[in-house]
């Protein structure tokens, strides 16, 4: 494995362990905020309105940032039956080119995303009033680091010397 | 919408992931609109499309099923299927399709069925003397019973994004898939002799039968609970779902012991990951979706079937035949999020019930995850077991008629969807 490759693989794995962290994080407070909310409803002898607000904006926050991790392990599926039929030197130049297209596409959701949450300071979400802000900010910091993981993977697939795939590299 | 569809079929076909092409298709299309103009609407629309409530259903039933299959229920479930139906000729290929029924009330998603028993019960069916080919076509014929029988993430999605009914799903979701179950053990029976199955010296013993119900009533008994709190009013599929969590922790972690922190976490992160890559579909489709919208591509797609026949039952066999067709090429969940709001209003059109429709759909998509080249489920089995697609698919195609046929039968007989809604009062 060249050194920029290794590096690379290692800043994914690194970034990619604080981004699990949360996501498990999130998917836990998730777990926790939705038994809330049947035990407000069932047993608790008062009502809790803010649980189903929370509750989404968590998975919205949980689900996209896990997209990064996704690409970290490049679990993201596609059809891959011509793309094998490929010879090798084929597949490693599609896969950057698929990088590449997704860094802009991911950008751009960035870019705008910036703007959603600066008009969001504005807008207020309908149970507890609080500013969309806080909910849309999931979406410009989850596309910023699916760019990180996609330059990452990016680098080390292409410059791997042993052809082994950030999918493939389990252990670093 | 030329370089659209140039961009979506061209970038699907040589490999990018699903979710990435279907959210740079509706870019393209976005920017070809009126060029940077409306790509603020971007961001807006892949947030919009993720912010319903009944979503968060999936992440629960993907972790309930994951802790469910880590406390070892999956071989409770087989061991109660065997002493049920292991004594008939090819025993061990009617206690999968059995077994697939009992795990499908966990889990939501047939790849897990798939994987789960690619693991246990294909090495067990080939020591038993089964082709290692035929024991992965019938685990794949069964593990489309899992996403038909509820809880079904596909269910959800269809019931948040149409606006129909998700207890009505789950409810109508149930006879189509005993019936997916029968008719397989029909094929198995059938051809049983023919095909030289093997047939095991035990004979059917009802204490054999009580102890491994013993073992295994803790698993049977969440998705009696779940489909039980859901359809009688008492909870919510999200709150269902959650409450699942919570029962799946507590049999695996205290009944089984079979849990540990650090399997705990590594469930989270499989759950997390899983619904990352599937919500990533949804919200990318969304922005697609939008766009298709702005130009009444769904109007366009209805009005040129409708120019085809004016039938009922061609339409009927026309919807079936684009799903089953799309099916083969595309991962089902960006299937159903882009064609259900083309093909469901098209349905109303011809007069069916839109609970009827929605499983007519999702149940030509599951049918699509074991046919080649893109089924799913063909690939974890390929991967799973070390066995060829192509081995797999030529020992799948019995099952597969059976199976389209039922699909058949379900989509012109209303009845047979909607009698335990109906019962129900949904």
């Amino acid at each position: 494995m060249g050194s920029l490759a290794d590096k690379a693989i290692i800043a994914s794995r690194r970034v990619n362990w604080y981004v699990e962290r949360a996501c498990v994080a999130l998917m836990v407070l998730l777990v926790l905020d939705v038994w809330l909310g049947v035990l407000a409803r069932y047993v608790l002898p008062f009502q809790l309105t803010f649980t189903e607000e929370l509750a989404r904006y968590l998975m919205i926050w949980m689900a996209l940032l896990a997209v990064s991790s996704g690409i970290s392990h490049r679990e993201h599926i596609g059809v891959l039956l011509i793309f094998e039929r490929f010879p090798p030197k084929v597949r490693k130049w599609l896969a950057v080119a698929f990088d590449l297209i997704a860094f802009m596409f991911f950008a751009v959701i960035f870019l705008y995303g910036l703007g959603m949450v600066d008009r969001g300071f504005s807008r207020f979400t309908m149970i507890e009033g609080i500013p969309k802000a806080w909910p849309f900010m999931g979406v410009p910091l989850a596309a910023f680091m699916a760019c990180v993981q996609l330059l990452l993977v990016a680098v080390h697939d292409f410059m791997s010397s042993d052809g082994v795939t950030a999918a493939e590299r389990v252990e670093v | 919408m030329i370089i659209v569809a140039i961009t979506f079929f061209g970038l699907l076909l040589v490999g990018m992931p699903v979710g990435f092409v279907l959210g740079v298709a509706g870019l393209v299309g976005i920017f070809d609109m009126g060029g940077g103009r409306f790509l603020m609407m971007v961001p807006d629309r892949m947030f919009a499309g993720l912010d319903l409530f009944p979503f968060l259903a999936m992440p629960f039933f993907i972790l309930a099923g994951e802790i469910m299959n880590r406390s070892g229920i999956t071989t409770h479930l087989v061991q109660f299927a065997d002493a049920l139906v292991g004594w008939l000729r090819g025993g061990m290929a009617h206690s999968n399709m059995l077994a697939s029924v009992m795990f499908a009330g966990i889990t939501g998603a047939a790849t897990a069925d798939a994987a789960a028993f690619g693991n246990t019960l294909v090495p067990a069916m080939v020591r038993q003397g089964y082709t290692k080919p035929f024991a992965c076509a019938v685990t794949a014929a069964g593990s489309i019973i899992g996403p038909t029988i509820p809880p079904s993430t596909l269910m959800v999605i269809y019931g948040s994004i149409m606006g129909v009914s998700i207890a009505g799903l789950f409810a109508a979701g149930i006879l189509p898939g005993l019936l997916i179950c029968l008719i397989c053990m029909g094929v198995i029976a059938v051809f049983g002799k023919r095909w030289n199955l093997p047939k095991s010296d035990q004979r059917p013993n009802l204490c054999f039968i009580y102890k491994a119900f013993k073992k295994s009533f803790l698993a049977l008994v969440l998705p009696v609970f779940i489909l039980g709190s859901i359809l009688g009013g008492i909870a919510t599929p999200t709150e269902a779902a959650a409450i699942a969590v919570f029962y799946a922790l507590v049999v695996g972690g205290l009944v089984y012991r079979q849990l540990s922190w650090g399997d705990l976490y590594h469930m989270l992160v499989r759950t997390t990951r899983i619904t990352g890559i599937i919500f990533l579909i949804i919200a990318s489709a969304s922005i697609l979706g939008w766009w298709m919208t702005f130009n009444q591509i769904p109007q366009a797609i209805a009005a040129g079937f409708l120019a085809l026949s004016n039938d009922p039952n061609v339409i009927i066999a026309m919807i079936i035949g684009l799903l089953l067709f799309i099916g083969m090429f595309m991962d089902i969940n960006a299937t159903l999020i882009i064609l259900a709001p083309v093909l469901a209003p098209l349905t109303v059109t011809i007069g069916m019930d839109p609970v009827h429709a929605g499983i007519m759909i999702i149940l030509a998509l599951n049918i699509s995850l074991m046919t080649p080249p893109v089924g799913a489920c063909l690939f974890v089995l390929a991967s799973v077991t070390k066995t060829k697609v192509e081995a797999i698919a030529r020992a799948l195609w019995p099952f597969l008629i059976a199976e389209t046929f039922i699909l058949f039968v379900i989509a012109y007989w209303e009845n047979m969807t909607l009698a335990i809604p109906r019962l129900l009062g949904l």
